[in-house]
């Protein structure tokens, strides 16, 4: 962790973003008041409107919509504001490093930068916010609401975050070693993903690469716990048939699942358990894999950045990997591709998000041909 | 949204400054009752503003589980009992298989601050090593939805949503879509804020609260001496559903829902309020038809109300009379939804409550300043939001 002094914490590490460039950013006049999770917004979300060429076409601004998951929006901010003021270095509040605190900040810096006065949401699960945003998206698309959304996940770090985790004892002193006998905990990150997703003839028509099709999405809540999953996977196993059931695809078409593989003692055997109720006998023929093994848990924005690794495996026909896992649990007894990436062929995938509370959240990708 | 059939609210529930249960709060709307008072919870300090409409003691332990209570934070018990009176109010069924897929749609915009502060004070002052763990899994912002799903067994989508100052009214757009593509069979759709310490001292050093200069300090819609928000807490909460399953249900219904619109009154500045100036550049939803009462999110500041007062006179011709809640219960982010609530009842009545504070309105709109009888079939709710989003609502007196 670079950001902050992890003095008297459990552990001192993070996955730490560099820091956006926003002085870079061309046009976007809120400059100083950006928080570093709405500059990290920012930064991806220029890189997928460039990419993706939709700022070319001739879409009416109110038909391009923005949504976005996080959770703590602007807090590493506020925090320091909040110090500031409780010792006395500042006489009074100031409005910079406060105006940018609420979550749904970022969703309207992000339509004032690209100028979509389309429909404009903030989901906020915990950590399947950004998983949430993607359906939600595509629930406006396939329903005539918009034409085209930005959409995605943000958060950046903040004291109050690594200070929780800390406290309930959650994070690996060393690595996060997501199904492995010696697992401890998760490791933080923090991050950005963000996604234009449009109607499959629409980006045909303007001739745009089509990187993956969103299949479709199952949302439920375990109504158990505020920390500890369900320890029969309820949720889970819920989330992932009705993700299935919606994208039309039956389980056994599904090559890969990128877990929410945290890493802790409780979310991974059930996790795997969940994973084997849904999918049978395929589960032993299943790839399933953590990348929060490598980006670290980034909160709000893992579920898009998981479904970023996702699309990535199915265009260039890779399988990422679950780094640090080095001694299997016997309670985790799936092909977890441990140590390095594998070549695969993928048609299907399915990514898994689940939050505190009890969200959870899957997602259905295919390949495009 | 949301176009398409009526959605059906069947439930209700309310926990405001007013008072708690849907019948209270109304009661006290058409008394014209308000819940504006000096801060006692803490010292607000010797200058103004030194006002608020807070919500009194509430009985949480009666209507929520208390295992999950000792757990649950001062928002999520105010959102948990809205929920559960309005769940209560449908006659939906909990904690068994077939409310397997009933959803949970919460909307706030600043979620649990006052704990938040708390650990942050403790984090700074004690260190790392002191903070309250038990503190922590109640500052993600999805903890009230996740506590209501653990209340009533609802194990469907369960979903936070956060818009500023619009947050209730999103919430319910989010609950209605649900609804209509099939993903939750009824959802209870609950917004709210609470009033922590940390918050008004924040506010009031920044300046934004009544009186702003040297007038009065209140909380005065409309009128010419509104000179900032008072602020105030609470959370209202609807059952969402098709006409068709709640009247296969044989629930009383309320009112009906028969749009929800979402839209942006400006993309220029993301974090002040959109100038009266740029309705001209946006554009506007038209209205399906006239509606005969209109509510909006008139907070009493000079800005949102000149703002939503101009697009009122843009959106619905023949000058309806109009109706704001922040004279009788001050003003919090989420309150769109309870302006929903405020706007069935007044449907199911056929009475609107008066404008409390209202002495001498800035407009020559027409707003009641007595409980105003009549037989309405149509209200309008409108709600703006810091950034620009704007949300319209119509609703139907229930047939």
């Amino acid at each position: 962790m670079t950001l902050f002094s992890t003095a008297g914490f459990r552990t001192g590490r993070a996955a730490v973003a560099p820091t956006p460039e926003v002085d870079d950013l061309a046009g976007v006049r809120v400059g100083p008041r950006l928080s570093r999770s709405d500059g990290m917004a920012l930064a991806a979300a220029r890189e997928a409107w460039q990419s993706s060429g939709i700022g070319e076409t001739k879409l009416a601004t109110d038909r391009i919509a923005v949504v976005v998951g996080g959770t703590t929006g602007g807090m590493l901010e506020a925090e320091e504001v909040l110090r500031r003021r409780r010792s006395g270095e500042l006489a009074r509040m100031h409005l910079r490093g406060l105006v940018t605190m609420p979550v749904a900040s970022t969703a309207d810096v992000l339509a004032h930068a690209f100028g979509c006065a389309g429909a404009r949401a903030t989901v906020v699960t915990a950590c399947s916010s950004s998983a949430n945003s993607l359906g939600f998206a595509a629930d406006l698309i396939q329903e005539g609401r918009a034409d085209a959304a930005l959409a995605g996940g943000t958060d950046a770090h903040c004291k109050m975050t690594y200070a929780g985790f800390n406290a309930l004892q959650a994070l690996a002193p060393d690595v996060c070693r997501p199904f492995d006998r010696r697992r401890a905990g998760l490791s933080l990150g923090e991050g950005a993903a963000m996604f234009v997703l449009e109607e499959e003839a629409q980006a045909r028509r303007r001739g745009a690469v089509i990187l993956a099709e969103f299949g479709g999405y199952g949302m439920s809540a375990d109504a158990y716990h505020m920390t500890a999953p369900d320890p029969e996977g309820r949720g889970a196993v819920l989330a992932m048939r009705r993700a299935l059931r919606e994208a039309r695809v039956a389980a056994e078409s599904v090559e890969y699942v990128n877990a929410h593989g945290t890493g802790t003692p409780q979310n991974d055997p059930i996790e795997t358990r969940a994973i084997k109720e849904v999918f049978g006998a395929h589960a032993q023929r299943l790839a399933v894999s953590s990348t929060k093994s490598q980006t670290g848990h980034c909160l709000g924005a893992a579920g898009a950045i998981e479904i970023l690794a996702t699309v990535l495996g199915l265009r260039q026909g890779f399988v990422p990997p679950t780094i640090h896992l080095e001694e299997p649990d016997p309670e985790c007894d799936l092909d977890y591709v441990p140590g390095a990436a594998r070549e695969r062929r993928l048609r299907f995938a399915v990514s898994n998000s689940y939050g505190f509370g009890g969200n959870n959240t899957s997602v259905v990708l295919a390949a495009y041909p | 949204m949301s176009e398409g059939g009526g959605i059906a609210i069947s439930g209700i529930g309310v926990v405001s400054p007013l008072g708690i249960g849907a019948t209270a709060f109304w009661r006290s709307l058409e008394a014209g009752t308000s819940a504006v008072a000096p801060i006692t919870r803490f010292d607000p300090g010797p200058r103004p503003p030194r006002l608020a409409a807070l919500v009194p003691d509430f009985p949480v332990r009666e209507l929520l589980p208390p295992a999950l209570v000792r757990r649950m934070d001062r928002l999520s018990q105010m959102i948990g009992v809205a929920a559960v009176l309005a769940v209560a109010d449908s006659g939906c069924r909990t904690k068994d298989e077939a409310a397997e897929d009933c959803g949970v749609v919460v909307g706030s915009a600043l979620g649990n601050l006052g704990e938040a502060g708390q650990f942050l004070d403790r984090l700074f002052t004690k260190g790392p090593g002191l903070v309250n763990p038990m503190l922590f899994p109640n500052l993600v912002m999805n903890a009230a939805a996740s506590q209501v799903a653990m209340a009533l067994a609802w194990r469907g989508p369960n979903l936070t949503v956060s818009c500023g100052e619009i947050s209730g009214e999103a919430a319910l757009e989010t609950g209605i879509d649900l609804v209509r593509r099939g993903r939750s069979r009824a959802v209870v759709v609950a917004a709210g804020e609470e009033l922590p310490e940390v918050l008004f001292r924040a506010l009031k050093e920044l300046r934004v609260l009544s009186p702003r200069g040297r007038g009065v300090e209140g909380s005065c819609p409309f009128d010419v001496g509104a000179n900032g928000p008072v602020l105030a807490e609470g959370a209202s909460a609807l059952v969402v559903e098709t006409l068709e399953s709640a009247t296969r249900r044989g629930a009383r219904i309320h009112a009906v829902v028969e749009r929800v619109e979402r839209f942006q009154l400006s993309v220029r500045n993301p974090h002040v309020w959109p100038a009266l100036d740029s309705l001209r550049e946006a554009t506007l939803p038209l209205p399906s038809a006239n509606a005969d009462v209109a509510l909006c999110g008139a907070d009493s500041s000079p800005e949102r109300d000149g703002v939503e007062t101009g697009l009122l006179r843009r959106l619905v011709p023949g000058a309806p009379p109009i109706y704001s809640l922040a004279g009788a219960v001050g003003s919090h982010a989420s309150l769109g939804l309870c302006s929903v609530a405020a706007g069935a009842l007044a449907l199911e009545h056929g009475v609107l409550p008066p404008v409390v504070g209202l002495q001498r309105p800035a407009t020559d709109l027409l707003f009641p300043r007595e409980p105003t009888p009549g037989s309405w079939s149509r209200a309008l709710v409108l709600g703006t939001a810091r950034g620009g989003s704007a949300a319209l609502i119509e609703l139907a007196r229930a047939a």
